[in-house]
């Protein structure tokens, strides 16, 4: 239980969050015995064509301070609601072409079901309270602001 | 009364800017600052904008105080 009554942790990396280090952050856990389910939400830079124009990147900002806040709290709600073992997220900053991954979520619980359903319930609590911004960049460098449906 | 104001996303690229310092006389609540924001800037009256006050959300008006350091937050829309 001491672990899960942990301090915010930052969640945020520069760039796109890198498959190595996804794979890294599961090989992690073949010591955790206790687990039988992992969910993992991968969100990845989608190319939309918006009036003849391709979107290149995305280039996120936030308030990292509240955003931090606002997913620590989040995860703590998170373990309160559900039969967890760990959890970590990660959120990119800065510029992520299309094609790479933006948010990393990877929850592990003894049971699939809490798994899964704690990914989801963590995934749009992120989208709707973190208050992080992302800024569509399209291929001639023109750009409009993302907006979460 | 000297606040400071960070924009960000949406609204820093309409303001132009990341960061300004505002003097607002004797006293100002947090809607009244985003209703005089809105009133400059009213390409900030058509999007929902949420605000911090000293990194603490705005859930009911409050008055702002000297040195308070404002968040203006347009919709979120990270993921």
């Amino acid at each position: 239980m001491e672990q899960k009554l942990r301090k915010p942790k930052p969640i945020f990396k520069q760039g796109a969050i890198s498959a190595e280090s996804i794979g890294v952050s599961i090989a992690n856990h073949q010591s955790k015995t206790e687990i039988g389910a992992h969910n993992i939400f991968m969100g990845q830079v989608r190319a939309d064509e918006i009036e003849g124009k391709k979107v290149a990147a995305i280039e996120y900002t936030a308030n990292e301070e509240l955003a931090n806040e606002a997913v620590f709290a989040i995860r703590e709600q998170a373990f309160e609601k559900y039969d967890l073992t760990c959890m970590h997220i990660y959120h990119s900053l800065g510029a992520v072409k299309a094609g790479e991954i933006c948010l990393f979520i990877f929850v592990s619980s003894p049971r699939r079901n809490a798994a899964n359903d704690a990914c989801r319930y963590i995934l749009e609590a992120i989208k709707k309270e973190a208050p992080i911004f992302g800024k569509e960049i399209f291929e001639d460098s023109t750009h409009q602001w993302k907006v979460n449906n | 009364m000297k606040v400071k104001i960070t924009f960000y996303g949406h609204a820093a690229d309409v303001v132009k800017s990341n960061s300004v310092e505002s003097d607002f006389g004797d006293r100002i609540s947090a809607y009244g600052l985003k209703k005089s924001i809105q009133v400059k800037y009213p390409q900030l009256s058509t999007i929902e904008l949420k605000l911090a006050v000293n990194n603490k959300m705005v859930v009911k008006d409050v008055d702002l105080n000297d040195g308070d350091e404002i968040s203006v937050l347009p919709p979120f829309s990270g993921g």
